[in-house]
C-alpha cells in the first residue's frame, strides 16, 4: 500500500513505488522543486528554503538552492534515470507578508537562484506556479505522474500531468 | 546557538514573556468585550531547522497579523489565530461572523489588523517597559494563508543565518469559565540576531 511522503523544509524526497504520493505541505516563500522521469516512473520533490548556502553547511542539503540541485539530480542518476528522461515543476516563491525591502523577498530569491541553477542542468521547466502572496502545497502521485496543486481559496485541482516524452535538451 | 542560554536566561525570559502575555490577554479582553486571563506560557527557541515543530498542520488555514518593531531593538512579532478564533474576533467587532475564508472581506481583514495591533503594540508595550528601551511598532499585514507559510513567511528573512524564534504560546482564557468567544492565540517573537543579543544584555542584568 502507498504512502504519502511529506517532504519537510531542506529536505528530498524520491520515489519509484506507484502507490506513493510525494508532497510539500503549506509552502509559503519555499520553493519545491518536482521532477518526474516519466519512462521509469519515478518523483522527486526538494523543498528549498533559502538561495545559496554560501558556503554553510547545512543538515539538510536541499535546504539551499545551489545545493539542493546538484543533490536531485544526484539522487535520480542513482535510481537509473538518464536526464533526458525528467522534467521540472516549480511552485512556491510567494511573499505573504509585505517584505520589508527587496532583500528580504525570500520568495524571489529562491525562485531566482533555483532557475539559475536549473539552467546549468539543461533540465526543462515545464510549467511552474510562483510567486504571489498565496501559499501552495504539491502533491505528486507517483503512478501517473499527475500533480495536484492545492491554495486556500482555489482549493485543489490538478495542475500538470506530466507527458510521456522527456524533452532534455530542448 | 540558541538564544536562552542558561537557566538564568530562561527564567528571565520566562518572567517577561509571562508579563507581556498578560498585557496581550487585557486588551484582547477589552477588546473582545470579555475579562480574559492568562492560563499558562509555553515559551520556546525554535531554530530554522525545527520550525515545522511549532505546527500541528502545515495546509490549516490561520491568520497571521505581523507587525516590524523598531527602535532599541528591531525585528518582527507575529500574532497567529486559528480562523475559528479569528471569526470569533471579527464577530465581536463587526457583528457578523465570517463562516469561511470567503466572507473575510476587506472589512474583516481591517478588523483584524486592528485586533493584530492592539494585541502586539500591548505585547512590545510590555517588553519595553521591561527592558527600558523604546520599541515602536510599523502597520499590520494580514494574511490568511496555510500555517506553515505564514510562519516561514515571517521568520524566514529574519533567522536565515542561524537566528531563531521565541514562540510564545499562551493559552488566554475567560477568567469567569462561564463566559463564551474565548479567544486563543499564539505570538512569535522574532528579532534580529543582533536585537537579540541586546535583549539579553537588558533582561538577563
Amino acid at each position: 500500500m502507498g504512502q504519502l511522503i511529506c517532504v519537510g523544509m531542506g529536505e528530498l524526497a524520491i520515489s519509484a513505488y506507484p502507490g506513493n504520493d510525494i508532497a510539500c505541505l503549506g509552502l509559503g516563500s519555499c520553493i519545491a522543486i518536482c521532477a518526474f522521469d516519466n519512462r521509469l516512473k519515478i518523483g522527486a520533490m526538494a523543498h528549498v528554503v533559502l538561495p545559496d548556502s554560501a558556503g554553510r553547511e547545512a543538515k539538510n542539503t536541499a535546504k539551499y538552492a545551489d545545493l539542493a540541485i546538484p543533490l536531485l539530480t544526484n539522487e535520480l542518476e542513482c535510481v537509473g534515470s538518464f536526464m533526458r528522461d525528467v522534467q521540472i515543476i516549480l511552485v512556491g516563491g510567494a511573499s505573504i507578508f509585505q517584505p520589508f525591502s527587496k532583500t528580504m523577498d525570500i520568495g524571489k530569491r529562491n525562485y531566482e537562484a533555483v532557475k539559475m541553477h536549473l539552467k546549468k542542468t539543461k533540465l526543462p521547466i515545464v510549467k511552474e506556479d510562483v510567486g504571489g502572496t498565496e501559499s501552495r502545497t504539491i502533491i505528486l502521485n507517483v503512478k501517473d505522474g499527475i500533480l495536484r496543486l492545492r491554495t486556500v481559496r482555489t482549493g485543489d485541482n490538478v495542475f500538470h500531468t506530466f507527458s510521456k516524452n522527456g524533452v532534455y535538451g530542448r | 546557538m540558541t538564544i536562552l542560554r542558561t537557566d538564568e536566561e530562561r527564567a528571565a525570559f520566562q518572567k517577561i514573556a509571562t508579563e507581556c502575555s498578560l498585557k496581550c490577554a487585557e486588551a484582547l479582553g477589552m477588546f473582545s468585550g470579555n475579562a480574559l486571563t492568562v492560563k499558562a506560557v509555553n515559551l520556546r527557541p525554535v531554530g530554522m531547522d525545527d520550525m515545522m515543530t511549532l505546527i500541528d498542520d502545515p495546509e490549516e488555514t490561520v491568520v497571521g497579523v505581523s507587525l516590524g518593531f523598531e527602535g532599541g531593538i528591531e525585528g518582527t512579532v507575529l500574532s497567529y489565530f486559528t480562523l475559528e478564533n479569528a471569526a470569533t474576533l471579527v464577530e465581536t467587532l463587526m457583528g457578523k461572523r465570517p463562516n469561511n475564508v470567503e466572507d473575510f472581506d476587506e472589512m474583516a481583514f481591517s478588523a483584524l489588523g486592528e485586533a493584530g495591533n492592539i494585541l502586539v503594540s500591548a505585547f512590545l508595550n510590555a517588553l519595553s517597559i521591561c527592558t527600558g528601551m523604546e520599541i515602536m511598532p510599523t502597520p499590520p499585514f494580514v494574511a490568511i494563508e496555510m500555517s506553515y507559510a505564514v510562519i516561514t513567511g515571517v521568520a524566514l528573512p529574519l533567522i536565515a543565518d542561524g537566528g531563531e524564534i521565541l514562540s510564545l504560546e499562551a493559552d488566554i482564557l475567560p477568567i469567569d469559565e462561564n463566559q463564551q468567544n474565548c479567544i486563543s492565540c499564539r505570538v512569535f517573537l522574532i528579532p534580529t540576531t543582533e536585537s537579540w543579543e541586546i535583549l539579553r544584555t537588558k533582561i538577563v542584568r
